[in-house]
Order: C-alpha cells, then structure tokens, then sequence
C-alpha cells in the first residue's frame, strides 16, 4: 500500500473524479426546455463547483471492490443531483442566504422556482438509475432500492430537524443529534456511496454492515466538523454565511451541549431566543431575525466550553472511523483506489473549508 | 482544527492518523473522556441500527487487519467474479425472454382481428388425438379495432406430408359465427372428428370468413388408436 503524498494529492484526485462527475452531470441535463423558469435554475448549484466527495467515495469504493468507473458513474450523477435538489430546499426551509459562495436559488430566483427546481433536481436524479446503466438487473435492482431507502432516511431526518425546531425541543443529548445526522446527512454523504460503491464493485457480493459503520463514523466526524466550521471557519473558504447555524436555531451538538452547560438565566434567554426563531420560521416573512445576536450566542459557547467539547467528541467519533475503515475494507486487495479512500477520511475531517 | 487551541495527541494536522494496532478503539487509551463519549455514543447508534438488519455481524474484536481474519481476499475476488458471471447469463435470459414478450405485446397491439391459440401471440395451434377419437382445441378471434366484427370460422383441409388430407368439413366451430365488439375477444372451440384418418402429423389454417387477413396455422397430430379393452 503506498502512502499519499499528503492532501494536496487527495485533493487532485478528488477534482478528477468530480470533474468526471459533472461533465456526465452536465451531458444528463444539456439542452432541456424550458431553460428560463426551470431548467437554467436546475443548471445553477451543480455548476457551482462542490468538492463532489460523495461520487469521488462512490467511484473509489466500487474501483476498489473489483468494478469500474463506468459501471458507477450512473449512481454517482443520481447522488450527485439528489445532493443538489436536498440543498435548494434546505436553503428555503433554513432561510440560508448563501451557498458556495453565491447566493442562495430562491434569492435569485424566487421561492416558487426554486422549489419547483429542486423537484425537478430530485426527478432528474432518479434518471441515471434505470436498466440503461451497464450493471446486471440485479445489482441495478438493489442500486436502486438503496437510492429510494436512502432518500427516505435523509427525508425523514430533515423532519425530524425541522419538527425540533418547529416545537422548540431543547432537552436533546448527544446521542439524539447522532441519531439525526445519521439519517439527515450520513446516509447520503457517506453510507450511500461506501454501500453502492462496494456493491457494484463486488457485484453484490461484499457484506455491507461494515462499510455502513464506516459510513457513519465518518459522516458524523464529518457533520461535526461542518457544524463547528459555520462558527469558527473562514466564510469566504466555507461559502455559506457564518453563523447561519445559529440565526436558524439549528440543533447543533454546541447547541445542545450548551443548552445543558448554561447559567439557568442564560438558558432562559436561550430557549425564549429559539422560541423566537421558531415563529419567524413558521411565519416565513424574510424578515431580520430576532432574539439574540449570534455573537452573543457564540460568546456564551465559547465560555461553556461547547465549541472544545463538540470538537472533542469529533474527534473522538474521527477515531472511530480510521478504526472502521480498517474493518469495512480489510478483504480489499491493495490499490489506488482503496488507498483514496482511506486518505479521503482525514482529508474529510481536518479541512478548514 | 481545534477551536480551543488544544491538539488531540497523536492527531498532528494534515496527516492521517494509522489504524489503532489492537482491537476496536482498545488501543486509544490517549482519548480524553469527551473523545470516548462520541466514539461510545456514536458506537451506539450505528450498532444499535446495523443489528436491527439480517447478517449483522459485530465489528471483530481482535486486530483489524491481521491475517487470517475473515475469507482471503482471493476467495472475495472469486466471489464477485462468479456472481458477475452468472448475472451475465441471467440477463441474456432474460432480455431474450423481454424481448419474446415484445414481440408478442406488438403483436397484440396490432390494430386489428386476429386469429390465435390459446396462448396469444405467434405460432400455431397443436391438437392432438388417437386416430378414431376427436381432437380438440381453442381458437381465439382478438378485435383490437375500434368497430364490431364478425366471423364465421372455417377450417381448410389439413395435409400430411404424403399428400394424405383430412377434409375441412371435418372440423366444427362452437360458436361457428362471432360477433367480436371492439376490445374485446372470444374463444371457439374446435372439434376434428378423426374417424378414419391414419395416424399421421397434418397442417392447414383455420380461417375466419368476412376477416381475410386472419389466419391461424394448424397441427394436427394424430396418434394410433387407443388399444380396445382386453
């Protein structure tokens, strides 16, 4: 096995496969009518270079069972386009104002376009799934009921985010804000790609429980990072606004971890603060946002110790999934291929953008 | 990144982090107590999932990539090559059977009134009995127009490859006449008197007067006579 000569090297190869991706992206959707109202809004965010890791865990992990990149390039459009249609409604059900570094669809456009794009994104990816794609009937068949499973769970955690919200639940644990990201986020950032990656490349015949602990270890660690980057990150490398994660009252593991450790006045403020966002949430007006000012908010982190503690139960999660990639990919013959996934884990969890 | 400054030991930026040398997250004796409650909580959850589902199997609890741990990774290859080949075979059966079935549905489709056995689509109709008894069959008549139609069927002559024929008058149709509405099908059913035809293998059509596009070809197969009683 040979050693990566460091990020940099992880981060080209990374641009290889998601410049693959969205050049097959981009065939899937050329010339489709209408543009103006739908389909020049449906072009937009997969034109809007992202870092393409799921395809790039998608296509490494099926070379590494044994397949092809042809073989996997279908699934890697299809989760490619379902990542782009869940951001273009996220960004309206958050009120988000910017994404990789522009601004949000629904500014640009208007909310009834964009949700009508981002339908149409969730559609288009169910596309590249059908028989045309070069995989037996049977391992399309589970491809393909792996993609409906794990849009459901995404989903269904994003309910559950929102429901928490919308009712101002605020005595969660740790354990519950796993238990959501593993549906609203890990499903399809990390376990979909592992799972469809090693079962193409193995023609359906890789146990897959070890492959999905990876998954999730990692796109926890992964999660965590993301969270503590929309506090403490650059916004210029991160592309979204700072603190957005705070004026939309998202249940953060800081949050939760500070809504336990806080003075019983600052909780009171906290929870009449959330409260607040809550209705304006549901009022949907765009208008400022009220209760306290995110500095505030982070300030109070800051002085409990969230922000330390979140980043130490990262890493104590990133542990566990150098542990698990080691298990899920043990019967895997050394490559290329099994080498950038396993230099795609730090690469995922010390980024700084 | 550490937002407070701290670096986690054994952690250095920009560098990967080698697998643990022992058991699962046995050897991280340096984890802080913060650090073991998400990798322990964390533990929870996706276990907590991964045994909700059929073949779970536990993380191993010795080294993870020791030798001798689980199948070789020839035996995985192999695997995967024979379950490749024999998805190969199975989807060239079945696009041959797909592709039958469009032939068929094409068939069925044809706007029209069609003349068929019992199992719709190309082909003909066998019927089969011992010389002197009856033979039987069905015939169906598919009106896949807009507008009623009517037939009266008939049978041709059917002939061996002697030469030696079997009279169409030989043949009843119950119904003899069909009225057929639009969409929709009826079944006759055909009765070959056999008394005096030598065993032998005949063909002809059945035919349906007023439809002359339709036709249905024909085997007869006749067989010896049944042996009498003793």
């Amino acid at each position: 096995m040979r050693a990566w000569a460091g990020l940099e090297e992880v981060e080209t190869t990374l641009a290889g496969y998601s410049r693959l991706t969205r050049e097959a992206m981009e065939r899937h959707l050329a010339g489709r009518l209408p543009a103006r109202h739908l389909y020049d809004l449906v072009r937009d965010y997969p034109s809007r270079a992202g870092k393409g890791i799921r395809p790039a865990l998608l296509l490494a992990t099926c070379q590494a069972f044994g397949g092809t990149v042809d073989e996997a390039l279908g699934p890697a459009v299809a989760i490619e386009l379902a990542h782009n249609a869940f951001l273009v409604h996220d960004d309206i059900e958050d009120g988000s104002r910017q994404r990789r570094g522009l601004p949000t669809l629904h500014r640009l456009h208007g909310t009834p376009l964009a949700v009508n794009a981002g339908d149409a994104l969730a559609v288009l990816a169910l596309e590249p799934l059908r028989d045309g794609m070069p995989l037996s009937g049977r391992v399309s068949r589970r491809v393909s009921d792996e993609f409906l499973a794990m849009l459901g769970r995404t989903i269904e955690g994003q309910a559950v985010e929102l429901g928490w919200r919308a009712d101002n639940v605020v005595d969660l644990e740790p354990t519950d804000y796993l238990e959501l990201i593993f549906r609203k986020t890990c499903w399809y950032t990390t376990v979909w790609p592992l799972r469809v990656g090693a079962l193409i490349g193995s023609a359906g015949t890789a146990p897959l429980a070890a492959v999905t602990r990876f998954g999730f270890y990692l796109g926890a660690a992964f999660q965590i990072r993301d969270d503590l980057l929309n506090l403490v990150g650059s916004e210029e490398r991160y592309g979204k606004e700072l603190l957005g994660d705070l004026r939309e009252g998202k249940r953060t593991l800081m949050l939760i971890h500070l809504l336990a450790a806080a003075a019983p006045d600052e909780r009171r403020a906290l929870v009449a603060h959330l409260a607040a966002v809550a209705e304006h949430q549901a009022a949907g007006d765009g208008g400022p946002v009220p209760g306290m000012d995110p500095g505030e908010i982070l300030d109070l982190m800051v002085g409990h110790g969230s922000l330390e503690f979140a980043f130490q139960f990262g890493q104590g999660v990133a542990a566990a999934a150098y542990e698990a990639f080691a298990q899920a990919f043990a019967d895997v013959p050394a490559s290329p291929h099994r080498d950038f996934v396993e230099a795609i884990v730090p690469y995922m969890l010390e980024r700084s953008a | 990144m550490s937002p407070a400054g701290n670096q986690v030991e054994g952690n250095g930026q920009g560098g990967r982090r080698r697998p643990a040398p022992f058991g699962p997250f046995e050897a991280l004796s340096s984890l802080t107590e913060v650090q073991r409650r998400g990798m322990d909580a964390a533990a929870q959850v996706i276990e907590g999932f991964l045994s909700a589902l059929d073949g779970h199997q536990p993380p191993p609890a010795g080294p993870a990539d020791q030798p001798g741990d689980g199948p070789e990774p020839g035996f995985a290859q192999l695997r995967t090559s024979v379950a490749r080949a024999l998805d190969l075979y199975s989807d060239l059966v079945r696009r041959s059977f797909e592709g039958y079935a469009d032939l068929v549905e094409q068939r069925l489709h044809a706007r029209g009134v069609g003349l068929h056995g019992a199992a719709p689509g190309p082909g003909e109709l066998t019927v089969q009995a011992p010389s002197g008894a009856t033979a039987g069959g069905t015939v169906w008549l598919h009106n896949t127009t807009d507008e009623l139609a009517a037939a009266v069927l008939r049978l041709t002559a059917l002939t061996a490859h002697d030469g030696t024929a079997v009279p169409g008058t030989a043949g009843r149709f119950d119904p003899a006449e069909a009225r057929i509405a639009p969409g929709a099908s009826v079944a006759a059913r055909l009765a070959v008197g056999l008394a005096g035809v030598a065993p032998g293998v005949y063909r002809g059509h059945v035919l349906a007067e007023g439809l002359p596009e339709a036709a249905l070809p024909l085997r007869l197969v006749v067989t010896a006579p049944a042996p009498g009683p003793p």
